[in-house]
């Protein structure tokens, strides 16, 4: 019904390559940096939107008329086009996240997730155990090169440290792990249902502008622009989403889907701080007790400071004495500091 | 028979002619440098600074013999900057009310860092907010002042005042949520407010992240309304983007959207427990540092300004103020906008400024 969708879609994107080379050319900088960078490609997204949402409801519409024609009505070719859609884009909203039963293969994907985000401290660490005398005794090359160590170490992945033997730190970092990995699964989880939800709610916002393109049809009444449509169907799904938002279902998937990702978060910084502590590096657990110190302390400094001002001025202690007349614009003279 | 009267033919012209738009909107955007786009450009300069947060006084622009002899202090919420009061030169609330005599002081709460995520609702309140009043009142040799509070703003306004209402002369609310429980807000429904069952878990996040980053509140913000802010206002641009003042304008507006400070973790957790989930402002069950908020020692004259259409602090929750406050004069003002509309809607600036000089004028 559409065939220039895939076209137009080229062309956008043929343009924004344009636009992003001429940018360069002109500012010298890199095209992401900037507001104007950034606007150009919310409108090449949202053109592409367009573009998709044009193509999916003329495709449908068409397909639906197609049913009509051969006898059915237009509420079962509503249902039977909405069960495309629905396993369409359940499928692509929840692809990749679906778990596997295969352990063996989940801890697979669960490493190579996990080696993407650690730093590969326990490698630095054996190779700088050399180094360190020479350290100890002041060479600064020594220095540099095991400082060099970590910065190569971030390259590298957690893999070998599940591997390496003998390190003496299996079975506490061990334990960490498979915490972490099950925080992982859980996270697995709570993102499958809250994708489930949200695909369930983009069909039904569909479905929705199906129903209001049928009402149309019956009142005789046209859309006449592409502008009217994209208008109607944002409005349309809108709505839909508040709804979708609004159930307890939604609230409920949408917090497990937040708690289990700031969940897995912390089990992994037990990771981190396990790995950091053997390094002799500063944990992120002890940086925030310092800043809870600092903060402690700023606030007692601040009211030292007050009772100090107090005492000098010969002041009453309490901040908010009360004057002999609320409303009055003046402050009472001086008798009364 | 078929409601879409388009055509291939029709649609591919009218996608053609959308990105014809985009094209020469490119050059538009190619000729804006970041400097066009700044915000809160009104001059002004600090007077005080508390750790982060500083106080800023707008340089008068009437003689000195015109000027009210009670200055305003501005209390923005944190979750945005406060520079949508000051949006650009024809939406500016507070050069507005410059113009119309009044003196005015900000409170900038500035960006919390890592190590400002132990700060507490009591430090916003009683030390940042308390401290700028008490500047403001020592600066000016007054007892009390007047406060305007907006959204969040406006709740700590409102704590602030129940607390010490000799400190305040008048007090204006706008756009705060006072009841946080009614139906009629999704981010209440969020929280899970009023219910039996746990949604998101403010303590978990701010265990594993310190403070709450900008983006996450703005992703949530987004989400209030998906298509109108993801999807169809780019569209809409469209139409302007070939003017540069208008491209301008809204620039300006995309980059106070998305210029949103981190949350510090603490304060951010308390308030997400006590007004949120546990709505305990209309209940008097805020405590803060000891004091117990009860909006009913709010005997200073109030004013309540809503925004009809407001979807992110639904008027049912702020007209709820009428109800605890123990002030007999208490005036109400509502506009036919949006949250954000407040600012930067053509009729409301040309209304809402005289609205809040005519009412302090009143109560001098």
């Amino acid at each position: 019904m559409f065939p220039q969708a895939d076209m137009m879609l080229e062309m956008q994107q043929r343009m924004m390559d344009y636009w992003s080379n001429m940018m360069q050319m002109a500012t010298g900088q890199a095209a992401q940096n900037g507001m104007t960078s950034l606007m150009g490609q919310q409108m090449a997204t949202s053109q592409a939107m367009a573009v998709r949402v044009i193509d999916m409801a003329m495709n449908t519409w068409q397909q639906m008329a197609d049913s009509v024609n051969n006898g059915e009505s237009w509420e079962e070719a509503l249902q039977k086009q909405m069960t495309n859609v629905r396993e369409q884009v359940t499928e692509a909203m929840t692809e990749g996240i679906q778990l596997s039963e295969n352990t063996t293969e989940l801890w697979q994907s669960y490493m190579e997730q996990w080696q993407l985000f650690s730093t590969p401290w326990m490698q630095a660490w054996s190779q700088s155990l050399d180094i360190a005398p020479k350290v100890a005794q002041g060479d600064t090359k020594a220095f540099i090169e095991s400082s060099n160590l970590y910065f190569q170490a971030y390259q590298d992945t957690l893999g070998k440290i599940l591997e390496a033997p003998g390190l003496g730190l299996n079975r506490e970092l061990d334990e960490k792990v498979r915490k972490s990995f099950a925080a992982w699964i859980d996270m697995q989880q709570t993102s499958y249902e809250y994708q489930i939800i949200m695909a369930d709610a983009w069909v039904k916002s569909f479905e929705r502008l199906m129903q209001e393109l049928i009402t149309m049809t019956e009142n005789g009444q046209e859309i006449g622009s592409v502008r009217e449509f994209l208008n109607r169907w944002s409005e349309t799904a809108d709505e839909m989403f508040k709804d979708i938002f609004r159930s307890d279902d939604f609230v409920v998937a949408q917090g497990k889907y937040v708690n289990s990702m700031m969940a897995l978060r912390l089990r992994q910084r037990e990771v981190s701080e396990t790995i950091l502590q053997y390094s002799d590096m500063p944990t992120r657990s002890e940086i925030n007790e310092a800043h809870r110190r600092i903060y402690m302390l700023n606030k007692e400094m601040k009211q030292l400071r007050k009772e100090l001002a107090a005492l000098r001025d010969d002041k009453p202690k309490s901040a908010a004495k009360k004057k002999t007349t609320t409303r009055s614009r003046k402050k009472t003279k001086s008798k009364d500091k | 028979m078929y409601p879409i009267n388009l055509t291939p033919e029709q649609v591919t012209d009218e996608l053609l002619d959308i990105s014809r738009k985009a094209v020469d909107g490119m050059k538009t955007l190619m000729g804006l440098q970041e400097s066009d786009i700044e915000i809160g450009s009104t001059p002004k300069h600090a007077v005080m600074q508390n750790d982060h947060v500083v106080l800023y006084r707008y340089e008068p622009v009437v003689d000195a013999k015109d000027i009210h002899p009670v200055p305003l202090l501005i209390s923005y919420a944190l979750v945005n900057r406060p520079y949508m009061v000051d949006l650009q030169d024809n939406r500016s609330l507070v050069r507005n009310l410059l113009e119309q005599g009044i003196d005015v002081y900000l409170i900038d709460w500035g960006y919390p860092k890592r190590n400002d995520a132990y700060i507490t609702l009591e430090d916003y309140i009683l030390d940042y907010l308390g401290s700028c009043v008490d500047y403001v009142r020592e600066a000016h040799d007054l007892d009390a002042v007047n406060l305007l509070g907006i959204c969040q703003g406006g709740a700590f306004s409102l704590c602030y005042a129940s607390l010490f209402p000799e400190k305040l002369q008048n007090l204006i609310t706008m756009v705060t949520p006072v009841d946080f429980h009614v139906e009629d807000g999704l981010l209440n429904r969020w929280m899970a407010c009023g219910k039996n069952f746990s949604a998101i878990d403010p303590d978990v996040m701010v265990d594993a992240l310190g403070n709450v980053p900008g983006d996450f509140m703005n992703f949530g913000f987004l989400m209030l309304k998906p298509f109108e802010l993801n999807f169809q206002k780019y569209i809409g641009m469209l139409d302007i983007i070939d003017d540069m003042r208008k491209s301008a304008n809204f620039m300006r507006m995309e980059k106070w959207i998305f210029d949103s400070p981190d949350q510090a973790g603490r304060a951010w957790q308390q308030f997400i427990h006590d007004f949120y989930v546990g709505n305990k402002m209309i209940h008097g069950e805020v405590v803060l540092d000891g004091k117990t908020v009860d909006l009913g020692n709010i005997k200073m004259p109030v004013l309540n300004i809503y925004a009809e259409k407001d979807h992110l602090v639904p008027p049912s929750s702020t007209v709820e103020l009428k109800k605890y406050v123990g002030t007999k004069d208490y005036t109400e003002a509502a506009f036919p906008v949006g949250h954000i509309g407040m600012y930067v809607s053509g009729k409301v600036q040309s209304q809402l400024p005289p609205t809040i000089v005519d009412w302090l004028k009143e109560r001098s």
